[in-house]
């Protein structure tokens, strides 16, 4: 399993956590990157239950859960690295710059879904706010059809309503075709 | 987000493998295509059902970066998606007033910010009696690429004239959607009457639907009628010495109390398009009123002096700048009663700037600036 080599056997000493994705994967990540899943942590903290045992994500895949965990093991150290130190914080920020940037880079667009879905389920609040940022870029000067296909909607307006968008159709797509 | 409920999974016993969207990993061995395509039709439904906040936040995103034209149009994309798309846009796009950004055509009929004024331009086409408004400092700056707001046609009737004005700068047909409403002159360009298209929102100003004139197009089914509201009247009086001075100008705001520069007031601010007459309660409530600004004689330079801020530069007898006026029983502030509401004036052949805020809308703004442009010799 290619998964193997982004996750390698724990530190010796380190507490570890395991999570299994929706194919009955199982993720054995460190405690402190486990935690920057607001899901799992609070798995743990509400019910007071042993951290040995497995935390079932029914709703992520493996796929997913791969690289959700490769880029929380990453923001942990770049977040270790910076300190007090404003130019060390600089860098930090930068190279956590280039690994969101580096991440959706090479998504496809269901890619990109499959992220948001389950970082909105894992309730990673960082990841989730680029990856939103990333939607709206994919999305900003295309068309509403292109969006529609996208998001998967139907355009439910009443016949009414379609025809009173249509002034601002002309007035704000002049001489460009809205759909 | 309760991950200790339990969904049921079938295990198949497949033998094919399918490889995953990046094309990075296969799955494992104990998954088959049967349960890919489950998971992918899964994710398909989570994602057409995405939780609203989710949803909020994108769309969010949208608006808070494409604040300029012509990328603004992407925010009226996203109103145009579906209704739930819509009603979430809607309640994120501020007002002008607000936020100093004009997004759909009916941020042209609301007032503008208070603290300092949206910067548009005029250009007129003698060729054709048209006038264009831009949104911008100048035609220069945007080599061309300026967001059009609104577009005016000159006709010439008998005893009036009237400028169409129209969303679109090809069709100025009062049938059209794109139909906002008129500016109208009399016979001697002495006085002039705002019509707006839309039906006024607030219900304690009382329509004065003097020329309320139900039109019937042939476009569009029966019981669809276009009425046009009186929003405000200008006139134009001759300079009392005859000399080539200044004119004065009045405006009357029918539609705009002078409740909205009080302390603590507000303007009317329609925030959908509607094309049917609701008829309001009438209450008295003195409307706004607007003159422009006596110049100074400058006794160096032999000439009367505006201070434009730099936005006007060719002296002409059409430049105004319009300020409140109010009397002193109605508790108006000295900094509102110092405000250029509207400022007009030229800086080039055919070009022309026009700067309007609170409580002043777009609309209106350029009904009045397009009044300066007929007035007949007997005012200059």
């Amino acid at each position: 399993m290619a998964n193997n080599g982004e996750n390698p056997s724990p530190d010796v000493g380190g507490k570890t956590v395991k999570l299994k994705a929706d194919d009955g994967e199982i993720f054995e990540v460190e405690e402190a990157v486990a935690m920057e899943l607001q899901t799992v942590k609070s798995f743990f903290d509400d019910d007071g239950v042993s951290y040995d045992t497995v935390v079932p994500l029914l709703n992520v895949s493996s796929t997913a859960l791969a690289k959700v965990i490769q880029y929380c093991r990453r923001a942990v150290e770049l977040r270790a690295k910076s300190g007090d130190d404003e130019g060390a914080n600089e860098k930090a920020r930068e190279e956590r710059e280039g690994l969101e940037a580096e991440l959706v880079r090479e998504e496809s667009d269901e890619g990109i879904k499959e992220l948001i879905l389950a970082a909105n389920y894992l309730n990673i609040k960082d990841m989730l706010s680029f990856l939103c940022r990333a939607v709206g870029d994919r999305i900003k000067n295309k068309s509403v059809e292109y969006v529609r296909r996208f998001f998967v909607l139907e355009n439910d307006f009443s016949p009414e309503e379609e025809e009173r968008t249509r002034n601002e159709v002309a007035w704000a797509f002049e001489g460009v075709d809205a759909d | 987000m309760d991950i200790s409920r339990r969904r049921h999974t079938h295990q198949y016993h497949g033998k094919s493998h399918v490889a995953a969207e990046c094309g990075t990993t296969l799955f494992s061995t104990c998954s088959s295509s049967a349960s890919a395509t489950a998971s992918l039709v899964q994710q398909r439904r989570r994602w057409a059902n995405m939780p609203p906040e989710l949803l909020h936040d994108i769309i969010q995103r949208v608006e808070a970066s494409q604040t300029t034209w012509p990328t603004r149009r992407d925010v009226v994309a996203c109103a145009l998606v579906c209704r739930s798309w819509r009603k979430i846009t809607k309640e994120i796009v501020k007002t002008p007033e607000q936020c100093r950004s004009l997004t759909f055509p009916i941020s042209l009929k609301q007032p503008g910010p208070r603290d300092a004024p949206i910067q548009c331009f005029i250009r007129r086409e003698r060729a054709t009696s048209t006038f264009h408004l831009y949104l911008g400092l100048s035609p220069a700056l945007f080599g061309g690429t300026s967001k059009l707001l609104l577009a005016a046609r000159k006709i010439r009737r008998a005893t009036s004239t009237d400028f169409v004005i129209s969303l679109v700068a090809d069709d100025f047909s009062r049938a059209s959607n794109t139909y906002v409403g008129k500016l109208r002159s009399n016979f001697l360009g002495t006085k002039f009457t705002v019509y707006d298209s839309q039906p006024r929102q607030d219900t304690s100003i009382q329509p004065n639907c003097k020329s309320h004139r139900r039109i019937y197009p042939k476009q569009l089914s029966p019981r669809v009628s276009v009425c046009n509201y009186s929003v405000a009247t200008i006139s134009y009086e001759l300079n009392v010495f005859r000399t080539r001075g200044p004119r004065r100008m009045q405006c009357t705001i029918h539609s705009i109390p002078i409740s909205a520069i009080q302390e603590g007031g507000t303007a009317p601010t329609p925030m959908e398009f509607t094309n049917f007459h609701e008829s309001t309660p009438s209450t008295s409530d003195h409307p706004l009123i607007l003159k422009n600004k006596a110049p100074r004689w400058h006794e160096q330079l032999q000439c009367w002096c505006l201070n434009f801020k730099g936005r006007v530069t060719v002296a002409s007898v059409k430049n105004f700048l319009l300020v409140a006026a109010a009397e002193p029983y109605q508790y108006v502030s000295v900094t509102e009663q110092d405000k250029v509401i509207l400022q007009f004036g030229k800086i080039g052949k055919d070009i022309f700037t026009m700067d309007y805020r609170y409580p002043l809308s777009a609309f209106q703004a350029f009904a009045i600036c397009l009044s300066s442009f007929d007035t007949k010799p007997a005012c200059e």
